[in-house]
């Protein structure tokens, strides 16, 4: 085998490691946020619990609807990368 | 109250004056049209600001041997000081220079006066540019008359400089009969005390006769009878140098704190520079002796010994000066301070991370420039929420909403002003900066840096869009219909809610919390679009608003939908750490455009009418 082609494998190897090593680092990423949108849908949801004032109880709903979202969303998107 | 009181005290005597003497009212007249001059000639240069002749007078004075320059060489050419420090005081107003350049350039503009004294003395020149004053009011008022804002601010400049020379010829018309009274042999002496005299007699003349030049004029001719000593007539140059800064305080007069801090300074290095030369008026002499047989000047030829004396005086209070100069700055910006609402109309705000010696490293060059454009956002939030009237204390706490809408319009700012000194001149670095780094960074940072010169100008359309809604928030929050008043307190007030986020955006480095706001908020910029949920509708088909009110509401929307969408674009790309788990993600996670409107259309409950 000729060095330049010694070259080329190496190379390739590499950036596959690399190209796997942000695909992993990606994974890790959308993990991390869905863990805490999840802890904040909990905040959100023990705090509609506790009787808030009308006012306060809409935002909390629309925060959660949101929130709601995000999850389904980035568990969407975790579902893709496996 | 004290001020209405003020002023009619001051409007009775001044009628009372102008009743019993002529050369009060023409005096009064010249100070009256040389301050006209004064504010033509700022809003001339406020035409100018963030463009060519701002780079030309930045470039020029950013040093201060440059300063230094620029002030003799524009005195030299001009052949008066009055005139570069008036000058200066402008420049300063329309925010184009700082003070420490300002205060360069009037050291520079006394050493460069000393050539007037040579001309006068040497060669019986005088140049007379006041003879051009009455074609610049022509001109002047011609080019007022364009449509193009260049010409229009040279049009101002022209005529401002013509209404200073006929101010100048009138307050001296006006002078003339106290001319009469400046006997310079009534005081003859020698001695300390006479020195003083002479100071004073020399000060009183040239502010009578509203120029350094004539006085030395009439310190030759007296010099030449005989009617006063050789050492007096040098305490009469002293006193012409520190007289003739009352040109520089009368123009300080109609301008802002910054151009009274530099009318302080001239004052100041004047009346310093005039205590040195009485102090050592002897080794003076001795040293005007030695330099006047040094070019062969003769011994009795007092005239040009008297400009050799000039100058050296001039230079050594420049030389002794210059170590003081920022002591100088620190000592006015302490004692002549700014009211709080000046503060903001007068700071000329510039770059403060970006540099060149940084170019050649692409990471940090990055970093740079996201660290100037989050600056340039700083400014933007305080212009925007100070153009829709909203009390930025409570913006950026967590004080109900509500409470941010202020009732009280007489503090409103002038945002064309505020976007020339805070964010013109930064955003056209950045812009410039970042063209640079583009030919040295390598290509997986090129459309990073492309994100964020469009951040940059997200952030300058909205600070535009708060321009053009400002006007009707002003008129219709204070409407008698209630209908219309209501819409636009609500307008503002759903700003208000952006701009809150905006800020929490800002500072927060919880990922989470970063994506939930971005979604919060572009729902909310479409949930409240008067446009699509139908008010604006309402309100017609209801005749509660008239057809001009309904336009102006319709327009003002679709500004303010702007301002909101605008941040929400920039938020995005300048508030997503670099090395967070959020730009690893690449912006999958935020909610887009379909998914807004598909979250709002299931929600049958969004409306809010």
């Amino acid at each position: 085998m000729g060095l330049s082609k010694l070259i080329e494998n190496i190379t390739n190897t590499l950036s596959f490691e690399s190209k796997d090593l942000k695909k992993q680092n990606k994974k890790e990423s959308v993990d991390n946020i869905l863990g805490k949108l999840k802890k904040r849908k909990k905040k959100v949801l023990k705090s509609l619990k506790e009787k808030p004032k009308k006012n306060e109880k809409k935002e909390l709903e629309e925060q959660l609807k949101i929130i709601k979202f995000h999850i389904k969303k980035t568990e969407k998107l975790l579902s893709k990368m496996d | 109250m004290l001020q209405k009181v003020l002023l009619s005290i001051v409007l009775i005597v001044l009628g009372y004056g102008f009743w019993v003497s002529a050369d009060f009212k023409e005096i009064s007249a010249g100070v009256a049209i040389f301050l006209f001059g004064m504010i033509s000639l700022e809003n001339g240069f406020k035409a100018f600001t963030g463009g060519t002749l701002e780079n030309i007078l930045r470039k020029s004075t950013d040093k201060l041997y440059k300063s230094i320059g620029f002030g003799m060489l524009a005195t030299t050419i001009m052949q008066s000081s009055s005139l570069v420090s008036i000058l200066t005081i402008s420049f300063l107003s329309a925010g184009l220079i700082g003070l420490a350049q300002g205060i360069g350039i009037v050291f520079g503009a006394n050493i460069g006066t000393t050539t007037g004294a040579w001309l006068v003395a040497g060669f019986g020149l005088k140049v007379n540019i006041s003879a051009y004053a009455m074609p610049m009011l022509v001109f002047g008022v011609i080019f007022i008359f364009q449509k193009f804002k260049s010409l229009k601010g040279i049009g101002y400049i022209l005529a401002g400089l013509g209404f200073l020379f006929l101010g100048i010829h009138f307050m001296k018309e006006g002078f003339e009969a106290f001319k009469s009274t400046i006997d310079l042999a009534a005081f003859g002496g020698t001695g300390i005390k006479y020195l003083f005299i002479f100071t004073g007699i020399g000060i009183f003349a040239t502010v009578v006769m509203q120029s350094s030049h004539a006085t030395l004029v009439l310190i030759i001719t007296a010099l030449a009878a005989g009617q006063i000593s050789y050492e007096n007539a040098l305490a009469l140059a002293i006193g012409a140098n520190v007289g003739t800064t009352i040109t520089a305080i009368i123009g300080a007069m109609s301008s802002n704190i910054v151009g009274k801090r530099l009318a302080g300074a001239h004052l100041i290095f004047n009346v310093v520079t005039g205590l040195i030369a009485i102090i050592f008026i002897h080794q003076l002499m001795i040293s005007v002796d030695f330099v006047s047989n040094f070019v062969g000047i003769a011994t009795d030829d007092y005239t040009l010994k008297l400009a050799v004396f000039h100058t050296i005086f001039n230079f050594i209070g420049v030389v002794v000066m210059i170590p003081f100069i920022n002591q100088l700055v620190i000592f006015l910006e302490k004692y002549m301070t700014l009211k709080e609402s000046e503060k903001d109309e007068t700071t000329i705000d510039t770059v403060k991370y970006l540099n060149d010696a940084v170019l050649e490293i692409p990471e940090t060059s990055l970093a740079v420039i996201i660290s100037e454009t989050k600056h340039m956002y700083e400014n933007a939030f305080d212009i925007i929420t100070q153009g829709l009237n909203l009390e930025k204390s409570v913006v950026v706490s967590t004080v109900p909403i509500e409470q941010s809408v202020c009732t009280d319009f007489t503090k409103s700012i002038n945002i064309d002003d505020s976007y020339n000194r805070r964010i013109k001149g930064i955003y056209g670095d950045i812009i410039d900066f970042s063209t640079k780094v583009q030919f040295n960074i390598s290509p997986e940072y090129i459309d990073e840096i492309y994100d964020i010169k469009r951040a940059n100008r997200y952030l300058v359309e909205a600070v535009k869009d708060t321009k053009h809604l400002q006007k009707n928030i002003i008129k219709y929050s204070q409407s008698t219909n209630k209908h219309i008043q209501e819409e636009y307190i609500k307008i503002r007030r759903n700003l208000a809610e952006i701009l809150r986020d905006i800020n929490i955006l800002y500072t927060t480095k919880e990922d989470d919390l970063i994506i939930l706001l971005i979604s919060k908020s572009k729902i909310h910029i479409e949930k409240y679009d008067l446009i699509s949920n139908g008010i604006l509708d309402d309100l017609i088909r209801n005749a509660l608003i008239t057809n001009q009110m309904a336009t102006s509401l319709m327009n003002d929307s679709t500004y303010a939908y702007s301002i909101g969408k605008n941040l929400i674009l920039m938020a995005e790309i300048l508030f997503i750490d670099t090395t967070s788990d959020l730009k690893t993600m690449q912006k999958e996670s935020i909610m887009n455009q379909s998914e807004v409107e598909q979250l709002l259309e299931k929600e049958s409950n969004y409306g809010i009418k």
